[in-house]
């Protein structure tokens, strides 16, 4: 099945020499005992079972909203405990100095009067209304969903912080469920760690946002037509809170309700799923059905805790990004554990110089789009997209960042009769509140077509389980007292 | 809790659920009854669409009434409201906003359900075909209401999705009522005549009624008497314990409401509804007296729902404060 197997990067399973790596062992031998016939049928058996639980995410064309079966590839992504430990320190890290950077920025502004980062900066995202607010546990963004690469030698990378409304963690737990099914074998002779607690986590950090003991917790949904939809309806169901339309809701003397059958009952917590500006609008987009009018006073009152707080949006920036190692300096007084890719700020002279000079060479981003939306992948790029990206960075610097094209890590992808290198990252969640959690891993994303670089599902981007294999652990002897009934 | 929006969409989901199930129960016992009776009994397919109240509809995107044309709209056109494909289409639609109130297997059986009616419903063109996929169908929607029936919390959310099935129910029984028991009454013999002299094909049609609503067997274990059409009129509206009987479903009706947020208009409407089921003098069993009385069954049961509408999914739009405090 392997035969012949060459990526032409780090490859996630393989070592350069082409033997499998330690984690990877145990699924390398079971994936050649199967072979390819009985690989393809169990993939088949995944998709149907995918199709069959309605596991799907909505793709917009010409302006007709798409439900799609989710993509998802049968071989997983393998990472070793002893690399994941140190990574979730790290991502810790990273959301612990980025929520001291949004309680400074809203508060005293400490750090932009030391000039660690150029006051400047924070003009996108910064919503005045959320000055002097104090969320609970001085907590802003309570989930975080990175993005992290593997470059050709191996150093893990954070591509970038989504700190607005990440999404693909209910895709992370789908994924794994479909994989116990199919591959049910390889789970008894390895220790693969469970993924499943995260609802349970999030619900309560949720919970512990609210001084009201019980409170009532619902996620926040900008409804069906969201391309997340499914994700924010598992999401609800998993945690068993409500599932919250905008229409759904009624702020009255700074307290929010639901309309219920029983009448309006209040509201303590909302996880919202929809982006800032779109939270109220009274204070923001007066053309907003996606919030409700007097959210904002009710959640200044301190009445209504929304996670992610409003405001958040202000670190969720491509150039705010640059700034985040020489936020964990100042605030921790640590050094970063998982670095920045290195990146060009345009707004600067000098740099700006160089990636006008370097374009083919490098990809440009602007600072506050997602979803892949805007990137400019230079290699891959015509000469009029890179004419008019060029006209676009002169125009406006402060809006666009550039950093060197990584040769993103792969992993071996089923493709029709073969086994073949994707490129692949990895979104982990990173929860924050009183205490922190990180997800297990995270969700996989692998780029359809071979040296393709785009991963993003909205984009044809597949997915895949994500093993973190501990290979010190010892089998458990045959009578142990402790796991199942 | 349960939100208004929500509560909407359960109450959706139970109707269309049972109407799905309603839909491929009366198609299958047309088309068993049409292989009973003679060739020389003119075959009459347009009943069909006389119960389920589209034969305009029907009218404006047909020209002839073949089987084949009616099981198309009744089935798989799109183009029809009321059609197979769109009942399963929009109980799906329910409960993808809802299905985070539900336990998963419901959902899966639901998703597969409608990617076989969406699969299969167009291209069955022989009879054994359909009844087989009618089987599947009603098989189907019972395997979803076992399972909401034996793993859901007994809350609004599950009492909201039982009163939209059985006022659903209700309203297929009369239905049914209407357009074949007052058909078979106003073509048939009069009751004083011996079974003798009836035809032999009008037991078969009073049965066929009785088995496109899953009430012949307990029609026949309650009376000992045999089939006779005032004995089946009486069954189906008021036996209180056949849970197709328009009474039993008003029962259910009732205790879900009393367990649900109070509503005073609702127990009300709920009560006309069955003292216009009572208010039916024994000797009334022409064809147009059944008419009659069932057209104003219905219309206490249309005005139900219009209550539980304003009641339950409209709530809030107005927010009171004094409500809001006292919760």
């Amino acid at each position: 099945m392997f035969r012949g197997y060459r990526s032409s990067t780090f490859d996630e399973l393989f070592d350069d020499r082409g033997r499998p790596r330690p984690e990877a062992r145990a699924l390398v031998q079971h994936l050649e005992q199967l072979g390819i016939d009985d690989l393809a049928t169990r993939q088949a058996a995944a998709h149907v079972g995918i199709e069959a639980a309605g596991i799907s995410f909505t793709v917009y064309h010409e302006g007709l909203g798409i439900d799609r079966a989710w993509p998802f590839d049968i071989i997983p992504r393998v990472i070793a405990r002893r690399e994941w430990d140190r990574l979730e320190v790290g991502l810790v890290q990273r959301l612990v100095a980025i929520n001291h950077f949004i309680s400074d920025v809203y508060g005293s502004q400490r750090i932009l009067d030391a000039g660690v980062v150029p006051r400047e900066i924070i003009d996108r995202g910064f919503l005045p209304e959320c000055r002097g607010a104090k969320p609970a546990h001085d907590v802003w963004a309570h989930i975080c969903g990175s993005d992290l690469v593997r470059d050709r030698d191996g150093t893990v990378y954070v591509l970038e912080d989504n700190l607005r409304v990440p999404s693909g963690v209910s895709y992370m737990l789908e994924n794994r469920t479909v994989t116990k099914r199919v591959f049910a074998e390889l789970f008894a002779d390895q220790s693969i760690l469970p993924v499943d607690a995260y609802p349970d986590r999030l619900l309560r950090i949720l919970s512990s946002l609210s001084p009201r003991p019980e409170p009532t917790i619902g996620v926040l949904t900008p409804g069906i037509f969201n391309s997340a939809y499914f994700e924010h309806s598992f999401l609800a169901r998993q945690m068993g809170v409500e599932l919250v339309e905008g229409a759904d809701l009624v702020v009255d003397d700074d307290v929010a309700y639901l309309r219920t059958i029983e009448g309006l009952v209040r509201i303590d917590v909302l996880y919202r799923r929809v982006d800032d500006v779109f939270i109220d609008p009274t204070v923001f987009r007066p053309d907003s059905a996606l919030g409700a009018p007097g959210l904002m006073g009710a959640w200044r009152a301190g009445n209504l805790a929304i996670a992610n707080a409003p405001g958040t949006g202000v670190a969720d920036d491509k150039l705010v990004y640059t700034y985040v190692p020489d936020m964990i300096r100042y605030y921790l007084g640590e050094e970063p554990i998982i670095p920045n890719v290195p990146t060009y700020r345009c707004i600067d002279t000098d740099d700006c110089r160089f990636v006008l000079d370097h374009l083919a060479e490098l990809v440009i981003k602007p600072v506050s789009e997602s979803g892949g939306y805007g990137i400019v992948v230079g290699p891959h790029a015509s000469s009029t997209e890179l004419a008019d990206i060029a006209d676009q960075i002169r125009s406006d610097p402060r809006g666009y960042v550039a950093q060197p094209t990584l040769a993103l890590s792969t992993v071996p992808t089923l493709c029709d009769d073969h086994v073949s290198p994707r490129h692949v990252d990895l979104r982990p969640f990173t929860l924050l509140g009183a205490d922190s959690y990180v997800t297990c891993g995270g969700l996989t994303r692998v780029a359809r077509h071979e040296g393709s670089l785009v991963v993003n599902s909205s984009q044809g981007g597949g997915s895949k389980d994500t093993w973190i294999v501990d290979t010190e652990a010892q089998p458990a002897p045959p009578s142990s007292p402790t796991g199942g009934f | 809790m349960l939100l208004s929006r929500t509560a909407h969409d359960l109450y959706w989901l139970g109707r269309h659920l049972e109407r799905a199930e309603g839909l491929a129960r009366v198609a299958r016992e047309q088309t068993n009854l049409m292989v009973d009776l003679p060739i020389d009994v003119e075959s009459d397919w347009s009943t069909l669409l006389a119960i389920t109240g589209t034969t305009d509809t029907y009218a404006l995107r047909y020209d002839g009434v073949s089987e084949a044309e009616i099981m198309t709209f009744l089935l798989a056109d799109i183009g029809n409201p009321t059609s197979l494909v769109r009942t399963v289409s929009a109980a799906r639609e329910n409960l993808r906003v809802s299905r985070q109130l539900v336990p998963r297997s419901a959902w899966e059986t639901l998703n597969r359900l409608h990617l076989l009616v969406v699969d299969r419903t167009a291209n069955c063109t022989t009879r054994s075909a359909r009844q087989e996929l009618m089987d599947r169908v009603v098989a189907s929607c019972q395997q979803l209401c076992g399972i909401l029936d034996g793993a859901m919390t007994r809350d609004h959310a599950w009492r909201i999705c039982q009163l939209g099935r059985q006022l659903e129910r209700a309203d297929l029984t009369t239905r049914v009522l209407d357009v074949r028991a007052g058909g078979l009454m106003a073509s048939g013999s009069t009751p004083a005549q011996p079974p003798a002299d009836r035809s032999p094909y009008e037991d078969v049609q009073w049965l066929g009624v009785l088995r496109c609503l899953a009430a012949q067997h307990m029609f026949q274990r309650a009376t000992t008497n045999g089939v006779d059409g005032p004995a089946v009129v009486n069954f189906l509206l008021d036996d209180p314990q056949c849970p197709r009987s328009v009474e039993h479903c008003i029962d259910q009706m009732e205790r879900l409401l009393v367990e649900l947020p109070t509503r005073p208009t609702l127990l009300g409407a709920c009560q006309g509804l069955r003292s216009v089921l009572r208010h039916r003098r024994s000797g009334d069993v022409s064809a147009r007296q059944l008419r009659e009385h069932v057209d104003r069954v219905q219309l206490a049961l249309a005005s139900l729902h219009h209550v539980i509408d304003a009641g339950y999914f409209s709530v809030g739009n107005h927010p009171s404060r004094a409500a809001a405090r006292s919760t």
